[in-house]
C-alpha cells in the first residue's frame, strides 16, 4: 500500500500559523527577557519536580535531562540575545531623529530590508532585527557609537567592558563570562554540544583554562541555574546602565535643541520600557 | 508525605498573608513560580523568599490556594499544614513544597504553581 503524499509546504505553513500573540511584557526588553528565561528554567524545574519523584528509568532519564539542560541553556542565551536586540531597537528608535552625526553608521541596511520594514515605522527594527547579537566586541561597537555624545567620535559606553580602561575589574570578568556563554551556545546550537577543536580554542582563549576538544557537553541542572544567574544579573545591570545612558543622552539632545521632546512624557515612556525609574532633563518617572 | 486534595478544593488567603507566612516560616528557601505571567516578568527564578514575598506584598490581592479537603479556612497559622509536600525522589524522605493557586476572580483552570527550589547551589 502506498503512503499518502504529504504536502510539506502546507505542513510548514501550518507550523507557522500555530503561533500566539506576544505577551504584554514584550514591550519591555528586560521584562520580556525575564519571562522567557524563567520559562526555560521552569521547564527544567518542572521535569525535576514531576518526573524525578515518580518511578522512572534512571539512565534514560539522566540522558534526556542532560539534553533538556542543553536546550534550556541555548534558550536562555537566545532570550539574552533578544534582550540586547530589543534594547538596540529601542535606542535606535529614540535617537533616529538625531542621526546626522553618523551614530547609526555602524548598522547596515539593504533596500529590500528597508522596504520590508517600511510599514512598521520602526527604524530600529529595520536596522537591528536581521543581525545576530552574540559577539561582545561587535555589540560594544554598535552601542558605543549609538549612545555617544553628539558629534563625538566613538563614545564611552561599553555594554561589555573587555579591558580595565573601559570598566571595573568585575565588569571585565563578567564580560569574559558572557563571551564564554555565547561560545557555549554556539557549541550547543551549531554542533549539537560537540566541543570542536575550534570551540575549545576559543573557550581556552576566553577563560584562560584547559578545555578538551572532541567531547560532548552534558550540562547539569546546576549548570543551567548558574548560567541563568549570570545572565539574569547581567541583564539587570545592562538594563540599568543603558536606561541611565540613554536618558542622559536624550537630556543633552533636548537641552541643546537637537531634539524636540517633552521630557516628562519621555521619562514616563522610557520608565515603562526599561522597567526602572528614569530621569530626562530633571523629570523623573517610575514604571 | 503526599497530601491529598481534590482538584477543585481551594481556600482564600491574601497575597500579604502568603508573603508573611513565607517570611516567617521559610526565610531561607528559594522558589520558582510556574505559569503566572506578572510574577514571571518581574522576578528571576529561582528567587529568594524575600523577593517573592516583597512582590506578593506589593500586589496585595486575594489568592485561592489548593489545599486538602479537610481544610475549610486558611490563615497564616494553618498554611504550613495545608501546603502540599512531595518526596524529592522515590523512597526519599526529603520533601519539597509545591502548591497550586490562582488570583481570586480568575479561573481554577488557570492555576499556577509555586514550588520550592530543588536544585542545589553547590
Amino acid at each position: 500500500m502506498s503512503m499518502p503524499t504529504i504536502n510539506y509546504k502546507q505542513e510548514i505553513l501550518d507550523t507557522v500559523s500555530n503561533s500566539g500573540d506576544l505577551p504584554p511584557e514584550s514591550l519591555s526588553p528586560w521584562e520580556h527577557y525575564r519571562r522567557s528565561a524563567n520559562d526555560a528554567w521552569n521547564l527544567v524545574a518542572y521535569m525535576k519536580r514531576n518526573v524525578a519523584r515518580v518511578n522512572y528509568y534512571p539512565k534514560p532519564f539522566d540522558r534526556h535531562m542532560s539534553r533538556l539542560h542543553g536546550m534550556a541553556l541555548a534558550h536562555l542565551v537566545g532570550a539574552f540575545e533578544r534582550f540586547l536586540k530589543d534594547l538596540a531597537v529601542l535606542c535606535v528608535n529614540e535617537l533616529s531623529e538625531f542621526s546626522l552625526d553618523g551614530r547609526l553608521d555602524t548598522f547596515s541596511l539593504s533596500g529590500s530590508v528597508a522596504g520590508a520594514h517600511f510599514s512598521t515605522g520602526s527604524v530600529g527594527s529595520a536596522l537591528c532585527e536581521a543581525d545576530t547579537w552574540l559577539n561582545c566586541n561587535r555589540i560594544n561597537e554598535k552601542f558605543r557609537k549609538l549612545l555617544a555624545d553628539p558629534f563625538q567620535e566613538g563614545g564611552k559606553f561599553y555594554v561589555f567592558p573587555m579591558k580595565k580602561a573601559h570598566g571595573s575589574e568585575d565588569e571585565v570578568r563578567r564580560s569574559q563570562h558572557v563571551s564564554a556563554v555565547f561560545q557555549l551556545r554556539h557549541t550547543l546550537v551549531h554542533n549539537l554540544g560537540v566541543i570542536t577543536e575550534s570551540d575549545a580554542t576559543k573557550l581556552r582563549q576566553i577563560l584562560q583554562a584547559p578545555i578538551n576538544a572532541n567531547k560532548v557537553l552534558a550540562p547539569s541542572s546546576k549548570n543551567v541555574r548558574q548560567v541563568k544567574g549570570l545572565l539574569d544579573e547581567t541583564a539587570r545591570q545592562v538594563n540599568e546602565r543603558m536606561s541611565l545612558r540613554l536618558s542622559e543622552l536624550l537630556s543633552t539632545l533636548q537641552q541643546d535643541n537637537y531634539l524636540t521632546i517633552d521630557p516628562a512624557s519621555k521619562a514616563q515612556s522610557l520608565a515603562k520600557s526599561f522597567g526602572v525609574s528614569v530621569t530626562v532633563s530633571g523629570h523623573t518617572a517610575s514604571p | 508525605m503526599i497530601s491529598t486534595s481534590s482538584p477543585s478544593h481551594f481556600c482564600s488567603i491574601s497575597s500579604l498573608g502568603l508573603a508573611n507566612w513565607l517570611r516567617r516560616n521559610h526565610p531561607d528557601k528559594s522558589w520558582s513560580v510556574d505559569g503566572e505571567e506578572k510574577l514571571s516578568s518581574h522576578l528571576d527564578f529561582p528567587c529568594s523568599t524575600e523577593d517573592l514575598a516583597t512582590t506578593l506584598h506589593n500586589i496585595n490581592k486575594t489568592l485561592r490556594i489548593q489545599v486538602p479537603d479537610s481544610i475549610d479556612q486558611l490563615d497564616e497559622s494553618t498554611l504550613d499544614k495545608a501546603i502540599q509536600r512531595f518526596p524529592v525522589s522515590p523512597g526519599e524522605r526529603n520533601e519539597f513544597m509545591s502548591f497550586s493557586l490562582y488570583w481570586e476572580g480568575e479561573s481554577p483552570e488557570d492555576a499556577w504553581v509555586v514550588s520550592e527550589d530543588l536544585i542545589e547551589d553547590s
